[in-house]
């Protein structure tokens, strides 16, 4: 099993926060001089959770479950809870009705189940790195076709490009796994 | 590596918190809404307005420091519990935006334009909710707004800055709101000086409530001017010649405006809410304040005030007492000649709508001045507007505008369309002066009973209880600055020769005698 120890390196998990750190910086000040505060929060911590998806797909799809792998995706995962803070928490004043009248039951129902199983699975990546595989392909898979679903259905520009490149991510991910596999 | 994403994760999460500590939310009543809420209009902070007379008498007190102060000068309605005038809105919102601000931000609230005061020779005042503001100058004091934040001492310095600012208050600003009122300013420096290619620098200072120089004047504003320039951004020209337009438009009453079907002086719009959310952003708002939970209630409460708003009656305003006899007289008179087009109220208040009520009618068939009917720009405005609020908002947010109208709910639809509306007259007495464009002082002139006044003096004006609207006389320490001179682009005052023209033959004064009567009744 794979240390604990090895996977908090102090460089992976420094370098992983001041991606987020300086995103989580620009992207407020962003929305500060923008017209629409809240709505740009809100926007901006999901381009974050896309940014920092890239490189942690692919290192998962890639099996390259090594501490940069570990630290992307709870990072990604603090950008998705600041995101679900500001859609859920302000814009609907933590009101889950309020949430499935807007989003309607598909949606809402994806969104709450993710935030819920992304829990669970950082707590995994954390205690038990190598069990219930099953569930954690499950839910990277369901994950990543949701975020790939909303960035094209967005038709945001940016949102748009970064799930373009989180389609590239996810087959070199794959690519690189099945070299691994065949190398083997 | 750590320590800075640590400080930039900080700070983010700082001003996060201080942003929660600075929102300060308010839940008003229509009442309240309609006088002091919030709509969006924020255009600078509260100490930069208490400073400003100070640091800049020559543009707030034009006519002098013994002419009274700027409140007075520029006719806003004062208030016993405020240094601030009436309808003049306090928020912590910053402007455009309504982000969370440190530092107090002053707007343009509903009844500052929409709450007037008809002042009566022995001086008493009765202040009227909904009546259009007769008096009060804004666009002149907007030019002095300007003039001050662009004035610089002889080395070339701004000076209106942040220890001039608090020199006058005599009050220091803490450090975030420093840098609010800093960051506000160069903003705001920025647009006026790249607007100086289209506004030119301001005329000095005792020019502001001169007609030569600010030909909108006392109870006037030029609200399409400001919606064509800064939505369209393109010139506000005219549809019939090829040169600038002058769509002077008096600060009209909102009495009873669920009756209008399409409101204001062209009818050119139906959705209330809509109505009250363009005139929030010809004064600066944004669609995306205009969204905001607190400011859109605000709309919606102030414009629901102005539903079934009433004014009180002739004699309860002005003291003046009314000949029943000779109003019953007039009645008759007022059917044949002027229900059609404006209804009256039956036997138990109710108005009722004459056949024509509703219609657009062209500036030439009235004969009144055209130029508010004449905008070139007049369906893209519609268009553009519609689009604002509707499927561009929804587009680019998401979401459903809370002031959103249907396409159908504005017009025209061609800028050939356009005429001026057929509308009832409610507190007919307390519209004054008369027309779209406060071309006539009062209703003797209007009905032809007198001959118009080509030229006459704006300001305080006292109130004319015998002709029924304003007087050239007043109180007042500012006095009557302004020279209204109706043979001035946008100012005629011809035309609505209803009953008949003063030189018609069929003329009968004695009819319109009883006319005048009844129409105090109204
Ligand atoms: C700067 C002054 C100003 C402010 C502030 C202002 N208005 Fe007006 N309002 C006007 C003017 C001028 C018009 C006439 C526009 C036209 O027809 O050309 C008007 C027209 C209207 C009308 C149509 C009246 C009719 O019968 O046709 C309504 C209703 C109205 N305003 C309500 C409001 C409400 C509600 C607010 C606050 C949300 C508001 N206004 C704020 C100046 C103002
Ligand atoms: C053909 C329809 C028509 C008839 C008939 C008519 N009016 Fe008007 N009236 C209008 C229109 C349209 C306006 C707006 C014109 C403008 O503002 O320039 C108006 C404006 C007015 C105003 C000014 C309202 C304001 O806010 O300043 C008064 C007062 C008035 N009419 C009274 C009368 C009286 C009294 C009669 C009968 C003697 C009469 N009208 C006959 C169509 C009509």
């Amino acid at each position: 099993m794979d240390s604990v120890a090895e996977s908090t390196s102090p460089r992976a998990f420094a370098v992983t926060f001041l991606l987020f750190a300086v995103m989580l910086f620009a992207g407020n000040i962003y929305a500060e001089i923008s017209n629409a505060l809240l709505f740009y929060r809100t926007i901006f911590t999901i381009w974050m959770t896309i940014v920092l998806l890239i490189p942690a797909s692919f290192l998962y799809l890639a099996g390259r479950e090594n501490h940069w792998f570990r630290w992307l995706w709870t990072f990604a995962f603090v950008a998705f809870l600041v995101h679900f803070y500001f859609a859920v928490g302000e814009n609907h004043h933590f009101s889950i009705a309020s949430v499935y009248a807007k989003q309607g039951w598909f949606t809402a129902s994806y969104n709450f189940f993710i935030t819920v199983a992304w829990i669970v699975f950082t707590v995994m990546l954390w205690r038990n790195p190598r069990q219930y595989v099953l569930f954690k392909h499950a839910f990277v898979l369901l994950l990543l076709a949701g975020m790939l679903v909303a960035s094209i259905g967005l038709k945001d520009g940016i949102v748009s490009g970064l799930g373009g490149l989180l389609i590239v991510a996810i087959i070199a991910g794959i690519m690189m796994r099945f070299r691994k596999d065949r190398s083997a | 590596m750590m320590g800075l994403g640590a400080l930039l994760c900080g700070f983010t999460l700082l001003l996060f918190l201080l942003e929660k500590s600075w929102e300060s939310p308010v839940s008003l009543g229509p009442q309240q809404a309609f006088n002091a809420g919030s709509i969006g209009t924020e255009f600078a902070p509260l100490p930069v307005i208490t400073a400003l007379p100070k640091l800049f008498p020559e543009q707030f007190m034009p006519l002098g420091p013994d002419k009274g102060d700027w409140i007075e000068q520029y006719g806003f309605l004062r208030r016993d519990d405020s240094p601030l005038p009436l309808g003049l809105t306090v928020s912590s919102y910053r402007p455009q935006s309504a982000s969370p601000s440190p530092v107090p931000f002053v707007g343009i609230g509903c009844g500052t334009c929409h709450t007037g005061e008809i002042v009566t020779a022995d001086g008493t005042r009765t202040r009227i909710s909904g009546m259009g503001n007769p008096a009060l100058d804004i666009l002149a004091w907007f030019e002095a707004f300007r003039a001050a934040v662009l004035a610089r001492d002889d080395n070339g310095d701004f000076r209106l800055n942040i220890s001039s600012i608090e020199q006058a208050n005599g009050d220091k600003l803490g450090l975030a709101q420093r840098a609010i009122v800093y960051v506000w300013m160069r903003v705001l420096r920025d647009v006026l000086q790249n607007g100086l290619r289209r506004h030119d620098y301001p005329y000095p200072a005792d020019t502001r409530l001169n007609a030569l120089f600010h030909p909108a004047g006392p109870g006037r504003t030029n609200p399409f001017n400001t919606l064509v320039t800064t939505v369209l951004d393109l010139p506000n020209r005219s549809l019939t010649q090829n040169r600038e337009i002058h769509a002077f438009t008096k600060i009209p009453a909102v009495y009873q405006e669920d009756r209008r079907k399409w409101a204001q002086f062209d009818g050119s719009i139906r959705d209330l809410n809509g109505r009250s959310a363009l005139a929030a952003m010809t004064i600066g708002a944004t669609a995306e304040n205009l969204a905001h939970e607190e400011i859109s209630r605000n709309v919606m409460l102030a414009t629901d005030y102005t539903r079934h708003l009433n004014p009180p009656g002739f004699s309860q305003a002005t003291g003046a007492s009314i000949d029943n006899e000779r109003a019953q007289a007039g009645k008759a008179v007022y059917r044949t000649y002027c229900f059609s087009c404006h209804g009256m109220p039956d036997a138990n208040g109710q108005w009722q709508p004459g056949e024509r009520m509703g219609e657009l009618v062209k500036a030439e068939a009235l004969g009144v001045d055209a130029e508010r009917v004449s905008i070139r720009h007049a369906a893209r405005l519609s268009q553009t507007l519609y689009k604002r609020f509707g499927p561009d908002f929804q587009k680019r947010y998401n979401k459903v505008h809370p002031l959103a109208f249907a396409e159908q709910d504005i017009r025209p639809k061609s800028a050939l369309d356009q005429g001026y509306i057929n509308a009832p007259i409610e507190g007919v007495y307390s519209r004054a002066p008369y027309l779209h464009n406060a071309s006539i002082l009062t209703l003797a002139e209007l009905i032809n009973l007198i001959p118009r006044r080509q030229s006459f003096p704006r300001g305080n004006n006292f109130y004319d209880t015998q002709n029924v609207g304003l007087s050239v006389n007043t109180d007042s320490a500012a006095g009557l600055p302004f020279m209204f001179d109706a043979s001035r682009l946008g100012n005629a005052n011809h035309g609505h020769d209803y009953p008949w023209a003063y030189d018609d033959s069929r003329r009968d004064e004695a009819a319109l005698r009883n006319l005048l009567e009844y129409l105090k009744t109204l």
